[in-house]
């Protein structure tokens, strides 16, 4: 089986194509045969058989089931709450201290209000330093084994 | 235009040298033959619109509406053709209205009078009307009244033939339990009374096969009879007196089967068994079949002797699992496994779920009911 | 990465055990079976469930792996959130949030959700599920609705039953009847059924199932069963019939099943009466209508006339709340001769086959 492009090359390390008109461009060889014909076949099966198979449980080990599913919605649900009461709060005080503000100093409020469009990322936000890093993340960090 | 010029000209130049090109163009005359394609098609109105007016009187099958898909749908007291046609299936007055339940909908109904207006209100009873007439010729009455569907017809035979052989069944077993009563029991009911007993037994007996427990048959069975005496002493007139005695008498009857008399578990008469009785027996049975061996002929023959009268106070379940339990056809496989010495066993094959392949078991002839 | 465990800090606390003390808690709320109740709670390695019987069967059985772990956390999760509602019960006064809370408090209780998908529910045995706990009736109530209520409301709509009788129902207790008295059959009848003339000879036993709370001692019921298709021929129409009509009934919730043995004579508004349909008169629907009275109300037969019964006006004047319904239809068959000379009612008439204007 004779790949379709085949790269030739020469001396100076150019890379030079020759293209054969009437051969196929997708190359199917790739996978051994076993794998090829397993695939074949999967693919002809509908998405429906190819689903693992639905557990069967006792009646014991199926409220043992429910009883985790509920467990886990539970759960779920609990942190959602605690996470919404959470931000429920912190919009109460910013709007208490931005109201405040309003009353105290109009200017400052205006500054504070004033529209932000089309900025990408706050540079107020990065801490300003004498020596800033050449590289700025390490990105094959690893911690020191002692 | 000297940029155009530089660049064509350039072009008209080296091309001029291979070809010349030559562009003539020829317009021939030509007409058009024929008019458009969907032109002279018109065909003549099919006389579609209303048939029928706002409260006209119409009768059943007279056609109100005649249109092209449901301009208008089918109302109260009105059906639709297949060509959306509307008509009337009531006698009544034509009503042209709109429901709030469909408000995108213009109906037309029949009302059945004419102070009727539609929609009926939703929570109000529908007007229906009755429409057929009793047939006063006796004859043909008592023709129609006979007269079957033809599916009827064809089951009837049958129909009557099973309840023919049930009937005798039935006959069949009160004979038996009034032979039972008299004979084994030693019981002396008479006449009616006796009739009474075989019946209520019968009755008890089909509650219980249905799966009624014991007291709501013999509830049921009673609240039958009783209702029956009733119904015979309006029919007939009878005194206070006698209706009471009748009362008194199916009571005593009853009552007095109740205390004699207990249905085994596979629905046969036996003396009566009360339920202390039956745990006692229970407990006994459990007790000496705890105590019993199964490793030889005689051995199962004892044990079934322990079985033997136990439909009396087991349930059918209860006798089921015991024997199961008790007389099991092999034993498992931890009790009798056949020893290295033992010259007559038995080798059996089997699939070994967890390893996957058959394992070849020795048992002992002992682990098997049938061949002790 | 999604992380699909409990934070070590919930999962490893663990509250008071609330649901394993049976000290103020019905027995009802546990499993009768050790053995099942051994294998759901605690550890089941090298155990099978026993539900599985076959030897067979249970050699091939695989529990999923680690439910065991993931059951017991989730467990002591549910039962520290359970004993905290038990907390709240403990201080509330009003009765509707009391049974709110109590129904909170165990409607995770895996003992409790055995009992009840694994029991049946229409004749319930009161050691496994007892109505008279909020719990199992707020599971009752739930499996009704998921269907036999549905069911019953659209038979009730389809066979005009509403508005034909009464205007309408919302349905509050779910209405069950057989005949057990005339043949013997042990089957429960479904909304709509076609039922032969001998099956109905008999009076039905009505099974009023309450799933609200209601005070079982003070609460009366009136039972109608009323024929709103008996042909009147004067007016070319239909007029209603009563066909059977009892009142001032008392039922428990887990002994609810209406027969003779629950009332006498005096709770009886109208003796039973058949359906005895005439030949071509068409299918008659017979509704069963149950009702909560305001207040218990004397009764005679002969004040109410069963010709030409006015249920809503009925209604009306006796102030009674219709809860459930139930209906069934008959039609002429060859036994209906033989039930009317049972009853001593006048040979029927025989009608057109053909209807004419």
């Amino acid at each position: 089986m004779l790949p379709v492009r085949q790269p030739t090359a020469k001396r100076t390390g150019q890379l030079v194509f020759q293209f054969v008109r009437g051969k196929r461009t997708k190359s199917k060889g790739t996978l051994a045969p076993a794998i090829q014909r397993a695939v074949t076949q999967l693919s002809v099966m509908s998405a429906g058989r190819k689903q693992p198979k639905m557990l069967k449980l006792s009646q014991e080990d199926y409220i043992k089931h429910q009883t985790i599913q509920t467990c886990w919605a539970m759960y779920q649900k609990e942190l959602r709450d605690k996470r919404n009461e959470q931000l429920r709060l912190q919009y109460k005080s910013t709007e208490a201290a931005m109201e405040l503000l309003q009353k105290l100093d109009p200017e400052l409020f205006e500054a504070a209000n004033a529209s932000e469009a089309g900025k990408r990322f706050p540079l107020e936000l990065k801490v300003p330093t004498e020596f800033p890093p050449k590289k700025i993340w390490y990105y094959n960090y690893k911690v020191k084994q002692e | 235009m000297p940029i155009w010029n530089s660049t064509f000209g350039l072009a008209t130049n080296s091309i001029e040298k291979c070809f010349s090109i030559v562009y003539t163009q020829v317009r021939t005359a030509t007409k058009k033959a024929a008019g458009s394609r969907t032109s002279m098609k018109d065909s003549a109105g099919r006389r579609l619109g209303p048939k029928k007016y706002e409260g006209q009187l119409v009768k059943p099958g007279e056609i109100l509406m005649r249109q092209r898909g449901t301009k208008f749908f089918p109302g109260e007291n009105v059906g639709i053709g297949k060509d959306h046609s509307i008509f009337a299936v009531e006698p009544g007055f034509v009503r042209y209205y709109l429901d709030p339940f469909h408000p995108k909908r213009k109906f037309i109904g029949v009302a059945l009078a004419e102070h009727l207006r539609l929609p009926t209100p939703h929570f109000a009873p529908r007007v229906r009307r009755f429409g057929r007439q009793v047939i006063n010729n006796p004859e043909m009455a008592q023709k129609e009244a006979n007269s079957l569907t033809r599916k009827q017809y064809l089951a009837r035979d049958s129909i009557v033939s099973d309840m023919a052989t049930r009937n005798t069944r039935r006959s069949a077993l009160r004979l038996q339990f009034a032979k039972f009563l008299t004979e084994t029991l030693q019981v002396d009911l008479v006449g009616s009374s006796m009739d009474r007993a075989t019946e209520y037994l019968l009755r008890v007996r089909s509650s219980l096969k249905n799966g009624a427990s014991l007291s709501d048959a013999q509830f049921n069975s009673q609240h039958y009879l009783e209702q029956e005496i009733l119904l015979q002493a309006k029919r007939e007139d009878w005194t206070q007196d006698a209706l009471e005695h009748d009362m008194r008498e199916l009571l005593e009857t009853t009552r007095k089967v109740d205390t004699i008399i207990s249905f085994n578990n596979r629905l046969e008469l036996i003396g009566h068994i009360s339920s202390e009785e039956r745990a006692t027996l229970k407990a006994n049975l459990l007790d000496s079949l705890s105590k019993a061996t199964l490793f030889s002929k005689k051995d199962k023959e004892a044990m079934e002797k322990l079985f033997e009268s136990s439909s009396k106070f087991l349930t059918r379940s209860e006798e089921v699992h015991l024997r199961r339990k008790f007389l099991k056809p092999v034993k498992p496989e931890g009790e009798s496994m056949a020893s290295e010495n033992e010259k007559k066993f038995i080798s059996l094959k089997r699939f070994n779920h967890v390893r996957g392949g058959i394992d070849i078991v020795s048992r002992s002839r002992t682990a098997f009911l049938n061949k002790l | 990465m999604l992380r699909r465990t409990l934070h070590s800090s919930v999962a490893k606390k663990s509250g008071a055990k609330v649901w394993s003390d049976f000290s103020a808690r019905s027995a009802a709320l546990s499993i009768r079976n050790d053995r099942i109740k051994d294998y759901v709670l605690n550890d089941t390695l090298k155990k099978s469930p026993p539900s599985i019987r076959r030897r067979a069967n249970k050699v091939k059985y695989q529990s999923p792996e680690k439910i065991d772990d993931v059951f017991k956390t989730c467990y002591n999760f549910m039962e520290e959130r359970a004993a905290s509602k038990y907390a709240e019960l403990a201080k509330e006064q009003d009765p509707a949030k009391r049974t709110e809370l109590a129904v909170a408090a165990e409607i995770n209780n895996p003992e409790v959700q055995y009992n009840f998908q694994f029991h049946t529910k229409l004749e319930n045995d009161p050691q496994f599920i007892d109505y008279q706990l909020p719990v199992y009736r707020h599971l009752g109530r739930q499996h009704w609705e998921s269907y036999g209520q549905m069911l019953l409301m659209q038979r009730l709509e389809t066979l005009a039953v509403i508005p034909d009788t009464m205007a309408t129902l919302v349905p509050k207790s779910e209405v069950n009847i057989k005949f057990p008295f005339s043949t013997g059959l042990n089957k429960w009848i479904e909304p709509g059924e076609h039922l032969s003339s001998n099956v109905t000879s008999m009076a039905p036993a009505v099974k009023i199932q309450e799933y609200e709370d209601v005070d079982s001692e003070t609460q009366l019921y009136t039972v109608l069963i009323v024929n709103p298709d008996e042909p009147d021929l004067r007016s070319d129409s239909f007029k209603t019939t009563l066909q059977y009509g009892l009142s001032n009934l008392k039922v428990s919730y887990n002994d609810n099943v209406v027969d003779a043995r629950k009332f006498t004579d005096e709770n009886v508004l109208a003796s039973y009466l058949p359906p005895v349909p005439e030949k071509n008169a068409g299918t008659q629907r017979f509704a069963v209508w149950v009702f909560r009275q305001k207040a218990s109300y004397p009764v005679s037969q002969t004040s109410v006339e069963r010709d030409n019964f006015d249920i809503r006006q009925f209604v009306n004047d006796h102030k009674l709340e219709p809860v459930g319904a139930h209906v069934w239809r008959s039609e002429w068959d060859s036994n209906v001769s033989n039930i009317r000379t049972k009853y001593g009612l006048p040979e029927g008439r025989v009608f057109h086959r053909v209807r004419r204007v």
